[in-house]
């Protein structure tokens, strides 16, 4: 028993790939699929069980793992990538995300290649043998009327309801029983149906494990359509084992595949394997076995006879299960996993249906559209060429029916003419026949009537009337006036024909002037056409300048009106004529005026008012270095106060080149004695030589050494820091308690606020150090 | 440079000038017309300006106004410079300084991994380093705090001396903990830097004995100390340098001195220079008389551990933060093998 082994080359394909697919190719069981496209890829795949997919090129790897995500993803599928280099982590993340499952490098053995396919069918091919197994298992059962074949009696009794029920079923028709159980696993649908019934084509039937018994659904006919776009069937050739025949493939199976029994002797074989028994067991087995063969031969000739019954319920059993296919009952006897694989299946077969129909629909709107477009572009072409005739008949057409409107309305008044005329003579006669009557009355009335009349009537009726009552002289100038108005219409008769014809003379007229407009209208619209009929006429265009010789910027009253009765006009460019404008410039015509100029002055000046200011921030740092540094080396073990009073000293050099003295005073003297006793601590003027003060300190000090001990706050000598040599003394106290002080000299170096601060707290951060000499030399003394 | 400053005396009495003459109060920050174009300058209009630039105003002319002003004063190009030194000076500066350090500072760095070499080197100048290329380049602009803290850089930040290590740390922590705002960052290292300056007004053998001194009462007042030192500068600092200075060794739990201030009342900003300054002082040994690890005293704040001589009372978010400056269990082996 074996499962379809599906091997899909991606092309482009490496070197490595196309050795791997000869060699797969030698393969019986391989089905070699190569595919250049992705969506043929995703066609192919969808129906495919269980598939290996080879792929070398990167783009396509990504594209059909994009695509056919669903199906990648799953277990069934293996999706492999063979490269010469090593592909960056991050895109083999992306890529594994989407299903890739491994990276194969090129230089791997064929080998590897290999094993690694018949690795990922194997458990699937177990999975069915065990499958098989169970299937055989049951029927036997059924066959020798509940005994295993080992001869071990199960008690009918002991058949779950749910058992017996999946056996019935096998029984009565194995192959849609088999479709229910998977729908992957067989290949339920009739190839020949597919065909056509004509096995003897140029095509092999592809042997496919896939479920197709969607094409029994509702949809078949567009499915059958789109199946054929799956191409199920392979071709002879590269694409296909040329030696690969799936007919015979599957005659060769198991003939006993259909009834879900293997052959006895293979299920011997796996028996006797699977349990190992004495020799009297194995005897006693035997005998019974052979009962039981004999058993299962009587029941084979059943069999036979049953097998026929069962082709008959196939049928109606088909029935039923589209029917329950429908409406989609779980089978009681199903697993979890089938049924899983069934609902995953029925839903990736539901989507594609969709989208097969989804995409029928589309197709079929296409096509009628096409149809339509094809119907209207031929009508277009009709439409066309009937175009140039309609037009001239409508020409012709215009003229007639111009002319006959004519004709009919000039008709019309003669007609009129000729009816007053009738209207006219039949009165003529009445008055005649009236007369004749009249006269037959008898000639007694005659001069009442004539007194009556001519009393009654006066003017032209009355003379008309007279000359009708008149006698046959009167009638027969009447009659020679019908006779007259009688050659008057015969006239009027040539003249209508007259006019016919100067109508017809016009008709003309108007034709050729109308074919003319017509001209005048396509030369403008289709100059192509008139190059064609060699009517084309070169208008020479003149120039908008030559036109307006006058340009004059600023409108006219007379331009004005212009422009309002020839809308053309609006539309014109209006082109500036700066000689003009430079004429108004120097005639001072266009300089602004005084207020005005104020005006916008002040508008600038406004906005510069709110310009922002950039001001830099002086980076001035007061000193505080020194103060740091300073405290860094307080924390310092080695460091002394004689140190510190030295870096002091360096910073006022550095600063100001100013030296600096510093003093303690004696702890030891007695505050009433007016000498003060001061020791020196440590002197910069000394150590440096203080230029300021003339090199000589000694003379200098013992001269100042009074006031300075009477200085109580720090003190400038000249606080405007305008002398030359300026003194700063700075006493340090502690408790009310002189400790010390500090003389310093600086030479036209501080010369404001900012350097004596900065001056004084260097000063200052030594009063730690002056302090703890004080109260060293006070416990000493 | 939109506006040059100009002086009162380039403008002669009694004459007509074309252009205008702008005055910048600068208490107020407000330009105004100080002399439209056209008008005379008399004896009032000039004694006016002279008074009002010894308060500190000062004369303005508008950029495009450069032509007509030398044409109709006489005054040359050089002192109009000459009178704009201070500008062009700081200007000049901060290009070069930009220049200089610039490109340094854009530079990628890991406090971790320099925290470790400092750690095995006892070397913080890489540290002192960067945060001296960042901090030059502030623009000089902006505020005087700003511009005072790029001097005391400049020339403090070329000593690997434990006030600047203290500086320098206590920035990178607060660049750790998202203070980006550069006036702050400035009042920062500032504050470091001076924090301590009232260490001068005490005696000087008491540092000898560090551990000693911490018992000693003007010791819990040099935070005082400090600020009247600062007092004492002639430069009125924020407010907030101050608080820094004054808060340097307040604790979260009210264990800090000098006001036993508690968490909510203490400044943020203050524990981080608290915390970098017990770590490097206890770190370096000042604090117990014993030198430690510095990964280790980071480690020992982080895990609130503590031992003799140390405050651990810090807010959590803050020392959750140092968490990044631990190594990993595969960076100690590295390090290990490294040793």
């Amino acid at each position: 028993m074996s499962i379809e082994r599906n091997i899909i080359f991606l092309y482009p394909i490496s070197s490595k790939l196309k050795e791997l697919k000869e060699e797969l190719e030698k393969d019986e069981e391989t089905v070699v699929y190569e595919l250049d496209s992705v969506n043929e890829y995703g066609q192919l795949i969808g129906i495919m069980e269980h598939s290996v997919t080879f792929s070398s090129d990167m783009k396509k790897t990504e594209g059909y793992l994009t695509d056919c995500k669903q199906f990648v993803k799953s277990k069934n599928s293996k999706n492999i990538v063979v490269q010469n280099k090593t592909m960056p982590p991050h895109f083999f993340t992306k890529l594994q995300r989407l299903g890739l499952n491994e990276v194969i490098q090129e230089d791997v053995p064929l080998k590897n290649f290999l094993h690694k396919v018949n690795m990922f069918f194997v458990p699937f091919e177990q999975a069915l043998i065990k499958e098989e197994e169970e299937k055989n298992k049951a029927v036997t059962e059924q066959f020798i009327g509940g005994n295993t074949l080992l001869g071990e009696r199960k008690s009918p009794e002991n058949y779950s309801s749910e058992e017996r029920q999946r056996v019935e079923k096998m029984t009565t028709g194995d192959e849609n029983f088999g479709e229910l159980k998977s729908k992957k696993k067989k290949s339920s649908f009739d190839h020949s149906s597919l065909l056509g019934g004509q096995f003897n084509s140029n095509f092999i039937l592809k042997s496919n494990n896939s479920d197709m018994s969607f094409l029994k659904s509702p949809f078949d006919n567009m499915q059958r359509k789109k199946v054929a776009t799956f191409d199920p069937v392979a071709r002879k050739g590269p694409l296909k084992r040329g030696t690969f025949t799936p007919v015979s493939a599957e005659f060769n199976q198991n003939p006993h595949k259909q009834l879900g029994i293997k052959p006895p002797g293979e299920l011997n074989k796996r028996k006797s394997s699977g349990v190992v028994f004495d020799e009297k067991e194995i005897n006693r087995r035997k005998i019974k076995f052979d009962e039981i063969d004999a058993v299962i031969g009587k029941k084979a000739g059943k069999f036979e006879e049953v097998q026929k019954e069962l082709n008959r319920k196939r049928a109606k059993f088909e029935e039923v299960q589209r029917e329950l296919e429908k409406k989609n009952v779980e089978k009681k006897d199903e697993t979890e996993a089938e049924k899983k694989k069934r609902k995953r299946f029925d839903e990736v077969l539901r989507d594609l249906n969709k989208k097969r129909t989804d995409l029928g629909l589309i197709e079929d709107e296409l096509k009628k559209k096409k149809n339509l477009f094809e119907g209207v572009e031929a009508e277009l072409k009709k439409k066309k060429s009937l175009y140039d005739e309609a037009k001239n008949d409508l020409e012709k057409k215009k003229g007639i029916l111009i002319s006959l409107e004519e004709l009919q309305r000039k008709k019309k008044d003669l007609f009129n003419e000729v009816e007053a005329e009738q209207k006219k003579r039949k009165k003529f006669i009445e008055e005649e026949i009236e007369i004749s009557k009249i006269k037959k009355l008898g000639s007694e009335f005659e001069s009442d009537i004539e007194k009556k009349k001519g009393s009654e009537f006066e003017g032209e009726e009355y003379e008309k009337k007279k000359g009708l009552k008149l006698d046959e002289v009167e009638i027969g100038r009447k009659n020679l006036k019908f006779d007259e108005v009688e050659i008057d219409k015969d006239k009027k008769k040539d003249k209508f024909q007259e006019v016919d014809n100067s109508h017809d003379k016009k008709h003309d007229k108007f034709e050729e002037v109308e074919r003319e407009r017509e001209q005048k209208n396509l030369n403008l619209k289709d100059p192509e056409r008139n190059r064609k009929d060699g009517r084309f006429e070169e208008v020479k265009k003149e120039s908008l300048f030559k036109k307006n010789k006058d340009i004059v910027i600023g409108r006219t009253n007379g331009e004005e009106s212009d422009l309002d009765a020839d809308g053309k006009k609006e539309y014109e460019e209006n082109i500036l004529d700066y000689s003009q404008f430079k004429k108004q410039y120097k005639e001072g015509k266009l300089s602004i005026s005084e207020e005005k100029k104020v005006e916008i002055e002040k508008k600038f000046v406004d906005k510069i008012l709110e310009e922002p200011e950039y001001t830099f921030y002086d980076n001035q740092s007061f000193g505080l270095e020194y103060l740091v540094i300073h405290n860094d080396f307080l924390l310092k073990d080695s460091v002394t106060a004689d140190n510190l009073f030295k870096f002091i000293h360096f910073a006022l050099i550095k600063e100001y080149a100013a030296d600096i003295t510093f003093y303690l005073m004696d702890p030891s003297a007695k505050d009433d004695s007016s000498n003060h006793s001061t020791i020196r601590l440590y002197s910069g003027h000394l150590a440096r030589k203080n230029e300021i003060l003339g090199n000589d300190f000694h003379e200098y000090e013992t001269e100042n050494l009074e006031k300075w001990v009477d200085t109580k706050l720090p003190l400038w000598q000249d606080e405007t820091y305008q002398v030359e040599t300026n003194e700063f003394i700075y006493p340090y106290f502690e408790d009310g308690k002189l400790l010390g002080f500090a003389v310093s000299h600086f030479k036209n170096t501080v010369r404001d606020h900012s350097d004596a601060a900065k001056v004084e707290l260097l000063a200052m951060c030594l009063k730690g150090s002056i302090l703890d000499e004080y109260i060293l030399k006070n416990g000493k003394s | 440079m939109k506006f040059y400053r100009i002086s009162s005396t380039f403008f002669e009495l009694e004459k007509f000038y074309s252009f205008n003459i702008f005055l910048y109060d600068s208490m107020r920050e407000k330009r105004l017309v100080a002399l439209h174009a056209g008008s005379p300058i008399t004896q009032e209009v000039l004694d006016e300006w002279i008074n009002l630039e010894e308060k500190g105003a000062y004369l303005q002319l508008y950029k495009d106004d450069r032509k007509e002003f030398f044409y109709e004063t006489s005054i040359s190009e050089e002192e109009l410079l000459e009178a704009n030194k201070f500008y062009f000076r700081m200007l000049k500066l901060q290009k070069d300084r930009l220049e200089k350090y610039e490109e340094e500072s854009n530079e990628t760095f890991l406090l971790k991994g320099a925290l470790q070499e400092a750690a095995m080197n006892s070397d913080f100048m890489p540290l002192i380093n960067k945060v001296k290329c960042e901090v030059l380049c502030f623009p000089l602009h902006e505020s005087e705090t700003i511009s005072i803290c790029t001097e005391l850089v400049d020339k403090l930040f070329v000593r690997d001396i434990m006030p600047v290590r203290v500086a320098a740390f206590s920035y990178l922590l607060a660049k750790q903990n998202k203070i980006v705002d550069k006036e702050k960052l400035s009042i920062i290292i500032i504050a470091s830097l001076v924090k301590d300056l009232g260490f001068g007004l005490i005696r000087s053998s008491f540092f000898q004995k560090f551990q000693d001194l911490q018992k000693e009462d003007i010791y819990l007042k040099h935070p005082m100390l400090s600020i009247y030192i600062l007092s004492k500068v002639g430069h009125e600092f924020p407010k907030q340098l101050k608080r820094l200075v004054l808060e340097q060794h307040e604790q979260a739990d009210g264990s800090g001195f000098p006001r036993e201030k508690k968490e909510d009342y203490i400044d943020y900003v203050s524990f981080i220079i608290n915390l970098a300054d017990q770590i490097l002082m206890y770190s370096y040994g000042n604090l117990n008389g014993r030198k430690v690890d510095l990964i280790k005293t980071i480690e020992m704040f982080h895990k609130k551990v503590s031992s003799d001589g140390i405050n651990i009372n810090f807010p959590t978010r803050l020392t959750d933060s140092l968490g990044t400056l631990l190594l990993n269990d595969l960076e100690k082996e590295l390090e290990k093998n490294k040793r």
